[in-house]
This record gives structure tokens, C-alpha cells and sequence, in this order.
């Protein structure tokens, strides 16, 4: 559903000439996968999931969702994915109600089936108290329950989740983190970006762990554990960055 | 383009803006409320000015006795200065024995400099002397033999500089005209004339324009730059909210990443700004038209001075000017969009609202000028020709603007047109729209500069080129002495164009690129082009010298600059051939390709499109010629000869059509080489010119020649053109 291939996206800088913010990086996710990006700030996980959100355009390399290929079709992509990350906000002069029908509407969906639609998202994410209150008034927990019903309200194959929990409490981040479990087991395609280990151990089916712009290992959680002989993946993931391994010597 | 999307977009966004306080502050209610709080101001300040006390000192009255007296010591009779005038009091003093006016004059000057006093009348020996013989004169007793320059006046000291000196000066300037005339009076008395003989014929004035038009006048010159400059503010504040604002509250990545395509985010938020742009202007014109027909005509009484300076209210006609607003409200708002686009932040946006006020102003300004009339020439220029449909129509001389309004509303629209690619291009553009805010390090910059050059010049170093080259002509020409032979010139000319315009660009292709002969386009021809250039200034050059003469009638070259070169002209005449063809044509057309189809081209063509490369480089070529006639001459030129570059990928063909050309020019300058020219030539206004029928054909069979090469070449890309959309 994604397909990532020896993706790179490089910028020039002043004191280095070039910043390779994303460095040849492949991966596949399935649908009713949870596939988790863990890696520190700057790794480059936004960039890669910005460049699959048609945000940026690859230097080099190529990316496909649902089949479309994020540089020729980036309109399609845009409309088989729904996006959700700490830079993604909302309108503080709209509804939660009025936010979220207007990307409805933006992806043509028919007015019918946009409200049958809306009132099944308002349920399933219990909107429904705060519909008609402003972006600008809303608590973060009401932020983040808009922007995943804006990136979902045109059931989008393919989720994409950039440092979503960021900034959330723990109870909101919970919630959203069962969110994004509900979602897997409806099928969907999730990319779930985070620097939170607990978080991937909850929520992730498959792990690439990303630093300065590469992907130095990836797979199960078991795999990695029992690849580095670790009972915990933070431990993993610290033993990756002492050793600074080159990805060909992970399996 | 998905139309639906760009009306819930647009929808979206006016109702975003709506529901902004700040917004609907600067757009709506500051333009109505400022005119009547302006008006209120300027009443009070008004007031102010005039109920200031005015002290004078007169000197020397007391001598004048039996002449009216100014102010009556005896307080039985009033003097000229009554009890009524409050505001003026008269300090009486004695002309001080054996000095002169002139000592007196200066003392005066010293006091009035340490504001003893507001103003002096100095009435001196010499003027009472001067009467009583005018008097004996007119009743017999003596003879009137005195020349008009020996007559002496009254004399009034007052400082120009300080504005309640002017007052005072104007206050007793009229306490003094009442005195002349009694002082007349009792001259025609004493000699039994009646009193008209002193004005024996009263000239009249007849205005023949229509008084609605002569009524409008003031209102005429301040509507169109009260409306130009509330236009760009109505559009800036929403745009730098819906772009800057927008990626400041994150919510600009949201749109970016939803199904809506670039452009037609673009356009809703286009349309979004036009409605504000059009509604703040026509709030402004709502409170203009209240402030002119009742506050003006409430508070200020007809046959006041401020009304008749004010004049009437233009009435309905103003409201033909929104109509001319439309395109010039498309065009602010691109301009207000790409610019608020550029900026991270809202705070930075604002930075950018001066620049565009510092293009603005200045053309809307034109519409006040004396002598600037709506003619075919100011119509085209963007801006000033709006500001003078304007005025035509707000002074109801709806032929004159009816005649001009397409080639105006043409031009608003091509620049509209340009504004919003730009728009466009910035909201395509990665490094405009994630631009984090970097470090900037000069030493760094310049380390890289020089350590990772690159193959080929950069846009940067092409607009870098272009404006270095603007400063130092410009210095060049400040600083020039008008040559005073032929050798001069030859040799300051040379001299000066090879530095200002030669240099600047060979030493940026030698020291910043890492293929000196790539960046100045010296590479070989093909054999097609090199056949074009020979032939292309031959068959173009009737045109050129035809299109040189339509620019002229278009914008007429103002006589006192003609009359300045015309000694030049004259002296360059005297010089021999060789000479004039190496300071006209060779050097220019081997520096100034250098530049501008070399260095300044090739780093253009590698951030953007060809045809935009051709423009911008041209659009420089053209105003480094300093005169507007000859910028757009050039221009065009520039047009065809950066196409030629492009094509062909070399700057040979286009050196040789430059040399050429201005070559062809100087020859045909020369009084001897008309002889045998004189087949192709006419007369035109006593001066030989190719016939129109030589133009024609030399214009017809040279499009014929560039079709023909546009077939035989492709354009040539520039080698490693950029792979990101921003660096």
C-alpha cells in the first residue's frame, strides 16, 4: 500500500553545502499494518512523511500510495491518505464541525454520504459535545480529535501520523493512540512517526528505527529484540545509536 | 482547475476573514472612520492656526500726520486697525533720528530673529517726504518729476520660514492695502478727480470649463491616490493573514496536504484578498463621498475660502471609478499575495508592506502632477495610468477616459497577469513555503560561495549582476563631466561602459562559476544563427528606427534633455568613423552581451523558464539605458536578441546583430552615407527617415528568417539546471 524505495531528499545548506535530510530510504506497509518510523528529532521521519504527503518532492528516489506515485500523482496521492501531524493544525475561526465538512466537501464527497459519513466519524471519535465550538476556543485533546476527524472524514486507505501525540497528555495521547489501533483493525494503511518508544511498543506492528536520514534497522519488535538480545527497544534503540550501525549490517 | 474546490476554498477563506476582528478593522472600519476623524483634526488645527495672535511693530507713524493713522492715539475715532481686529496689535515706535531705512531694517531683522515681535512695518522719512510732495504735486504747488524706481514704499519685515510671521505679514498686508487706498482717496480729493479714474479698466475672467469639472478639482487629484493606496492596504492585511498567518497557525500544511491542486488554492485565496482589496476601497470612497457632500458642505459655509478650495463633491461620477479598480485590485492583491507568501510569520509580512507602498506611491502620485495628462504613453504605465483614469473621471471628462480606458485597463491586466504567475510560482516553491528560519553567515556564505562553484551562474548572481550594473551606471552617470571633444568621449565612454557594464559581470563568471566560457555564452554558434545575425540588424533596422520614432510620439523626449545633448551630437559629427563605431557599436555590443544576454541570462534561465529569463534579462538591458525612450527601444531589442541567445546557446550570433546594429545606426547618422541610401529614405518632419514601405518589408521578411531559425534550433537547456524547486 506504501512502497518506499531508496528515497532522498537533500537541501542545500551554508555550513555543510548539503543536508541530506532523507538519505536512501525503503520500506513497504500493508494494510491493516501499523508501521512505525522511531528515530530522534531531526532524523528525518517528517521530511520522508511530508515527501509521501506530496508536501516536498524527492530529489531522488520514488514513493507509491494506494499505488499513485507521490511526484506524477500527487493529487490522487493527496486524496488516498489522510495526514495528521503536529504542523497540521486546525482553523481557529471554524467549527469542529465546519473544519471538517469543508475537507469533505474539498474531496468531492457528495453531501448525503459526507453527513452519514460526519455523524459516523463524531461517534466513533465522541465529537459530538464540542461540534459547534471554535477551533481557537478548543482544549488540545478536541484539537487532535478534529484534525484525525478532518484526515479521515473521506476514508482514506492510507493514515499517516507525524509525531501525532506530541505535546498531548497522557490521557489524550492514550486515546489517540486506541484511535489509531480502531482505524488498523478497520484495514487501514497507518505510517506512525513518533520519538516514543512506549508509544511504538503499543501501537506498532512493524519498526524502522530512522537516524540522520537513514533507516538503521527495521522489523518486528520481537526481531529487533531478539536481533540485539534485548528485552526492551529502547534498549535497542540505544545500542543502534552507540554503535552507529550502517543498515546493511541489520537484517 | 477544479472550480467547485476554488469556491469552497474562496468561501472558506471570506468567511475566515469575516470572522477576523483585525481584519475587518484595517479593511472596513478604518477606511470609513478615518476622513470624518481627519476632518475633525484638521478643523481644530485650523482653528488653532488663525486664532494666534499677531504683534507687529510700526515704525515711524507718528511722523505721518494728516495721513490715515493706523491706530487713532486719541481712542475717540478708530485707527485702520479697529477694536474688531483682536488678533493683530500694532506696537508703535519712532523712526530713530539720523538712521537709515536700511540700519533700521537690520536692527529689525536681529529682533524679529530673537522673536521680540511677529512682523515690522517700516514707514521712513523718505515715504513722509515722498507723500507731501505728491500732495503739493497734485494741488499745483510743486512738480512731479520723481522716476517710479525712486518711489519709496512701506516696508514690511517678516520671516517666510515661520509660519505665524506669514500671518502676521498677510494681517497687516491687508491693514496696509486699506491705508493706500485712503491715502489714494485723499489724492483724487485734493485734486478733484473722481475715483475710478484709478482704475480706469477691470480685466474679467472667463473659466470655460464645466463647473462640476472645475468644482472637482481637489477631489479630483485626492480620490485616485486615497483609493490606489486604501486598494493595497485592503489586500495586504487579508493576504499576509491568509498566507503568512496561515503557515505561522500551522493550518497552511493542512490545506497543502488535502485534495485542492496549488492553483487553486491560489485563486480562492486570490478572489478572498480581491474582495477585501475592492471593499476597503469602496468603504474609503463611502466615506469620502460622506465627508465631501455633508461635512464639507455642513462645516464649512459656501463662499468660505476652505469651500471654494474644496470645492463641490464630485457626486455619482466617482462611482465609475470602481470599475477601473477591478484590474488594479487584481494586481495589488497577487502582489499582496506573493509577497505575504514569501514571509514565514505575519510580523515579517508587514515588513514587505512598505516596498510595495514605495512602488505605489509614487506612480499614483503621477495623477497629481501639473501637466500629466491620460494620453496614449501615461495610460500604459502601470499604476499612474489607473490614478489618471481616475482624475478623468472623477472630473467628469468621460471622453478623454473612455478613449484611454482599454489601453489602461490592458496594462493593469498584463501586470495582474504577472503578479499572480508570481504568486502562483511562490506557492509551488518548497524552499518559499517550509522556509525555516536559517542562519545567515556571511563569511559562511561567501566560504561556500567560492569553495562549491558552480558550473554555470545562479539566478542569484544573475540579479546580482543586474543590480550592480544598475549602481554603477548610475554613479558613472552621476558623476560624469559633459565630454568636451570627440577624444573625450570616445575615450571616457569606453572606459566607463566597459567597467560599469563589462566588468562586474566577467569578474562574477571568472571568480563564482567553474566554466567561465559556459557562463558568458562563448561557445560556437551554429552556422544557422551566425547567417541570422549577419542579416537580422539589415532587414530590422527601418523597423527599429520606426519604432524608436513611435516610442517617441508615445512618451515625447522632453525638450531640455534634447537641448542638453544636442552640443554632444554637434561635436560627435566632427569625429571620424572609426572612432564612433568602436565607442557605439563594438564596445556595447561586446560588454553589454557579455552581461546581459552572458552572465545575466544563462543564471536566469537556470531558475526559470526561458521566456521568463528573456523578460527579466531584457527588462534590465532596457532600464540600464537610463532614458525611458530608449529603455523601451532596448527592451524590445533585448527581447529578440536574448531569444536568439537562447536558441542557439552562444552570445557570438547575438554580439555580431549587436555590433551590427548600432554599426548600421551611426552610419546611417552620417550625413554622407544618406546619399546612397537615399532610394530607402523619406522625408519625415525635414529630417530623412526609411520609407514605411522599406520597414514593412525589412519587418515582414525578418519574421519570415526568425520562424525559419525558430524550426532549424531547439533550445539549449542549461547545463545542471536546478534539482531543487528552491535553491
Amino acid at each position: 500500500m506504501i512502497v518506499v524505495e531508496n528515497l532522498r531528499k537533500s537541501y542545500p545548506d551554508l555550513e555543510l553545502d548539503e543536508v541530506k535530510a532523507v538519505d536512501g530510504v525503503s520500506f513497504r506497509c500493508e494494510p491493516g499494518q501499523i508501521f512505525g518510523l522511531l528515530g530522534p528529532n531531526g532524523a528525518g521521519k517528517t521530511t520522508v512523511l511530508r515527501t509521501l504527503a506530496t508536501l516536498l518532492k524527492p530529489t531522488s528516489g520514488s514513493a507509491t500510495i494506494a499505488g499513485f506515485d507521490v511526484e506524477a500523482e500527487a493529487e490522487q496521492v493527496r486524496r488516498h491518505i489522510g495526514f495528521v501531524s503536529n504542523n497540521t493544525s486546525n482553523y481557529d475561526r471554524m467549527s469542529a464541525r465546519e473544519m471538517v465538512e469543508f475537507f469533505g466537501r474539498l474531496h468531492g464527497m457528495p453531501e448525503g454520504e459526507l453527513q452519514s459519513r460526519a455523524s459516523l466519524v463524531y461517534e466513533q471519535l465522541q465529537m459530538t459535545e464540542f461540534l459547534e465550538v471554535a477551533g481557537g476556543k478548543m482544549s488540545t485533546g478536541m484539537k487532535q480529535k478534529v484534525s484525525i476527524a478532518r484526515a479521515i472524514i473521506h476514508n482514506p486507505p492510507v493514515l499517516i501520523f507525524d509525531e501525532a501525540t506530541v505535546g498531548l497528555d497522557v490521557l489524550v495521547g492514550r486515546s489517540l493512540q486506541n484511535t489509531v489501533l480502531e482505524l488498523r483493525d478497520q484495514g487501514k494503511c497507518i505510517l506512525y512517526s513518533t520519538h516514543h518508544m512506549r508509544e511504538v511498543e503499543r501501537v506498532c506492528d512493524q519498526v524502522a528505527i530512522m537516524h540522520n536520514g537513514k533507516i538503521l534497522c527495521e522489523g518486528t519488535q520481537e526481531d529487533l529484540r531478539e536481533q540485539f538480545n534485548q528485552n526492551d527497544l529502547e534498549d535497542v534503540f540505544f545500542d543502534l545509536m552507540e554503535q552507529q550501525l550502517q543498515p546493511g549490517e541489520c537484517e | 482547475m477544479n472550480w467547485f474546490n476554488v469556491k469552497r476554498l474562496f468561501v472558506r477563506e471570506l468567511l475566515s476573514q469575516l470572522r477576523d476582528r483585525r481584519t475587518l478593522f484595517t479593511t472596513v472600519l478604518l477606511p470609513v472612520m478615518i476622513y470624518p476623524v481627519l476632518g475633525l483634526v484638521m478643523m481644530q488645527v485650523a482653528q488653532f492656526v488663525t486664532e494666534s495672535k499677531s504683534n507687529v511693530v510700526l515704525v515711524g507713524e507718528a511722523a505721518f500726520e494728516g495721513l490715515p493713522q493706523f491706530v487713532n492715539p486719541n481712542g475717540e475715532e478708530e485707527g485702520l486697525v479697529t477694536s474688531q481686529d483682536t488678533l493683530l496689535t500694532l506696537i508703535p515706535e519712532e523712526f530713530p533720528e539720523h538712521a537709515t531705512l536700511e540700519g533700521v531694517r537690520e536692527s529689525l531683522q536681529q529682533r524679529l530673529d530673537s522673536k521680540e515681535f511677529d512682523a515690522a512695518l517700516v514707514l521712513s522719512p523718505e515715504l513722509h517726504r515722498y507723500l507731501q510732495f505728491l500732495r503739493e504735486s497734485v494741488d499745483g504747488t510743486a512738480s512731479f518729476d520723481v522716476q517710479p524706481e525712486a518711489i519709496p514704499g512701506p516696508v514690511i519685515v517678516y520671516n517666510s520660514v515661520a509660519d505665524k510671521s506669514k500671518i502676521a505679514r498677510s494681517r497687516i498686508a491687508g491693514v496696509l492695502d486699506k491705508w493706500e487706498e485712503e491715502v489714494r482717496a485723499s489724492l483724487f480729493e485734493l485734486g478733484q478727480l473722481p475715483l475710478g479714474v484709478a482704475t480706469p479698466v477691470e480685466v474679467q475672467v472667463q473659466d470655460i470649463a464645466p463647473e462640476e469639472s472645475q468644482a472637482a478639482q481637489f477631489w479630483a487629484s485626492m480620490i485616485p491616490i486615497m483609493l490606489l493606496l486604501w486598494t493595497l492596504t485592503g489586500a495586504f492585511y487579508p493576504a499576509v493573514d491568509l498566507c503568512a498567518g496561515e503557515k505561522e497557525r500551522g493550518t497552511l500544511e493542512t490545506l497543502l496536504c488535502g485534495p485542492a491542486k496549488r492553483v487553486e488554492i491560489v485563486t480562492g485565496k486570490l478572489l478572498t484578498v480581491m474582495v477585501f482589496s475592492f471593499a476597503t476601497s469602496l468603504a474609503n470612497l463611502v466615506s469620502i463621498a460622506f465627508t465631501g457632500v455633508f461635512m464639507v458642505a455642513k462645516v464649512m459655509p459656501v463662499g468660505s475660502e476652505l469651500h471654494s478650495k474644496l470645492g463641490m463633491f464630485p457626486g455619482w461620477n466617482i462611482l465609475w471609478s470602481l470599475v477601473v479598480l477591478i484590474p488594479l485590485v487584481a494586481m495589488f492583491s497577487a502582489l499582496a499575495l506573493a509577497a505575504a507568501t514569501f514571509a514565514r510569520s505575519s510580523k515579517e509580512g508587514q515588513y514587505y508592506m512598505m516596498p510595495l507602498l514605495m512602488l505605489a506611491l509614487p506612480l499614483s502620485m503621477i495623477s497629481v502632477m501639473p501637466n500629466v495628462e491620460l494620453d496614449l504613453g501615461t495610460s500604459l504605465i502601470p499604476i499612474a495610468g489607473s490614478a489618471l483614469l481616475l482624475r478623468n473621471l472623477v472630473e467628469s471628462q468621460f471622453d478623454v477616459a473612455i478613449r484611454f480606458a482599454i489601453p489602461v485597463m490592458a496594462s493593469s491586466a498584463f501586470c495582474c497577469y504577472l503578479a499572480v504567475r508570481w504568486a502562483t510560482f511562490q506557492f509551488n516553491s518548497e524552499a518559499v513555503l517550509f522556509r525555516e528560519s536559517e542562519k545567515w553567515d556571511i563569511r559562511l556564505w561567501i566560504r561556500q560561495l567560492i569553495r562549491n562553484k558552480p558550473m554555470l551562474p545562479t539566478g542569484g548572481m544573475a540579479i546580482f549582476v543586474a543590480i550592480a550594473i544598475l549602481m554603477l551606471r548610475y554613479v558613472a552617470n552621476a558623476t560624469a563631466s559633459a565630454p568636451e571633444t570627440w577624444q573625450d568621449f570616445v575615450f571616457s565612454n569606453s572606459i566607463a561602459l566597459i567597467l560599469t557594464i563589462g566588468v562586474p559581470a566577467i569578474l562574477v563568471a571568472v571568480l563564482l562559476t567553474n566554466n567561465v566560457m559556459g557562463a558568458l555564452k562563448l561557445t560556437p554558434p551554429p552556422v544557422v544563427a551566425v547567417l541570422i545575425a549577419v542579416l537580422l540588424p539589415f532587414l530590422l533596422h527601418p523597423t527599429i528606427i520606426w519604432l524608436g520614432v513611435g516610442i517617441e510620439q508615445l512618451y515625447p523626449v522632453n525638450p531640455a534633455m534634447k537641448a542638453a545633448t544636442a552640443p554632444v551630437e554637434a561635436m560627435l559629427n566632427s569625429a571620424p568613423l572609426f572612432a564612433l563605431m568602436f565607442v557605439i557599436a563594438i564596445v556595447p555590443g561586446i560588454f553589454e552581451e557579455l552581461a546581459f544576454r552572458g552572465v545575466i541570462l544563462t543564471g536566469l534561465q537556470k531558475d526559470s523558464r526561458p521566456s521568463s529569463a528573456i523578460f527579466v534579462s531584457a527588462f534590465f538591458f532596457g532600464i540600464t539605458h537610463g532614458i525611458l525612450q530608449q529603455s523601451l527601444n532596448a527592451f524590445i531589442i533585448g527581447l529578440l536578441l536574448g531569444y536568439i541567445a537562447v536558441r542557439c546557446g552562444s552570445l557570438i550570433p547575438t554580439i555580431i546583430m549587436h555590433v551590427l546594429h548600432n554599426g548600421i545606426t551611426v552610419l546611417v547618422a552620417r550625413s554622407e552615407s544618406q546619399e546612397w541610401l537615399s532610394p530607402l529614405l523619406t522625408d519625415y518632419h525635414g529630417t530623412p527617415m526609411y520609407s514605411p514601405l522599406v520597414a514593412v518589408c525589412g519587418g515582414v521578411i525578418a519574421i519570415g528568417l526568425i520562424v525559419w531559425f525558430h524550426i532549424q534550433t531547439r533550445p539549449k537547456l542549461a547545463v545542471g539546471k536546478s534539482q531543487h524547486a528552491g535553491d
